[in-house]
């Protein structure tokens, strides 16, 4: 007994929506990179999207040292003049951070689980 | 080289008036200045190495952790600039040129320096910030109506660009100080 065309039609549409949804659901799961740069002494304003897990990519492209310090001290990232760092997100939440050395500089990140 | 109307050494007759009882007399005349790229780069310079003597000040005098924290940033930015600033100048070829202006902010930043070396404590925090926020004002304001616009040199002009956006910050921070200290 073969399989008719329409039998086989309809297996191959499960098979590409199961496959799209394992692959939409990897993505939407997958740690990303977000990039907050710095310059002229301003944060340029946070990325929507942030999850735990991803990362933050701090530019600074002042010449300056400059620090991403979280008010209620979930991080603290010092981030030396002309120079990129790293951090992941570890905490959910409205976290509100600003400069040390400069602390009228300010920024907030919102992070979802 | 451009000619402009200096308001009578604005810089730091304004600059250090906050800090300063001292009659200014001095600074009030309007003279006319010609000025270009090498008395532009000495007087941000100048003006920088004046704030980290000023920073040194206070980092020897004060035991105020917010005071001390400004002043290490003021000795830190201050000295990254005119880092800069030195690398432009020997990269351009440039000689600085001392100047009446860079002059007179030395004359009074010295006077100030004299002047509150006798305070401590409260009195000589307080002193210091207010001297810190006078001279920022100043210093932006001469960067935004005079320095800037003169420079001739386009990567001079971006980093005297860069140094508004800094001083400004500082000024924010020292108005903020001063008025914690009130």
């Amino acid at each position: 007994m073969t399989a008719g065309p329409k039998f086989v039609g309809v297996i191959a549409w499960a098979t590409l929506a199961f496959a799209s949804s394992v692959l939409l659901a990897t993505n939407s799961q997958s740690p990303r990179i977000h990039e907050i740069s710095i310059e002229k002494m301003k944060f340029a304003s946070a990325p929507a999207n942030l999850k735990v897990g991803d990362t933050i990519r701090w530019i600074n492209r002042d010449a300056v040292p400059h620090t991403a310090s979280a008010r209620d001290r979930s991080f603290d990232v010092n981030i030396p003049g002309n120079s990129v760092r790293e951090m992941k997100i570890l905490a959910k939440g409205r976290h509100e951070f600003f400069c040390r050395y400069h602390p009228t500089m300010k920024g907030v990140l919102s992070v979802t689980p | 080289m451009l000619r402009v109307m200096f308001l009578g050494m604005a810089i730091a007759s304004s600059s250090l008036a906050a800090a300063s009882n001292d009659n200014a007399s001095s600074t009030a005349a309007t003279q006319e200045t010609s000025i270009g790229d090498a008395e532009i780069a000495h007087i941000a310079y100048t003006a920088g190495q004046l704030d980290i003597m000023a920073a040194q000040q206070a980092l020897e005098r004060s035991t105020n952790e917010d005071v001390r924290a400004f002043a290490a940033t003021m000795l830190r930015d201050h000295k990254a600039v005119n880092d800069l600033a030195l690398a432009l100048v020997t990269k351009l070829g440039v000689t600085p040129q001392a100047n009446p202006v860079s002059q007179s902010l030395t004359d009074e930043a010295d006077a100030v320096r004299a002047r509150i070396t006798k305070l401590s404590g409260r009195a000589f925090d307080r002193a210091y910030i207010e001297r810190e926020v006078g001279f920022h004002a100043a210093v932006n304001e001469a960067l935004r109506s005079t320095l800037i616009p003169a420079a001739q040199n386009p990567e001079l002009k971006d980093l005297l660009e860069q140094g508004l956006a800094l001083f400004s910050a500082h000024q924010q921070h020292a108005e903020d100080l001063a008025s914690e200290l009130q």
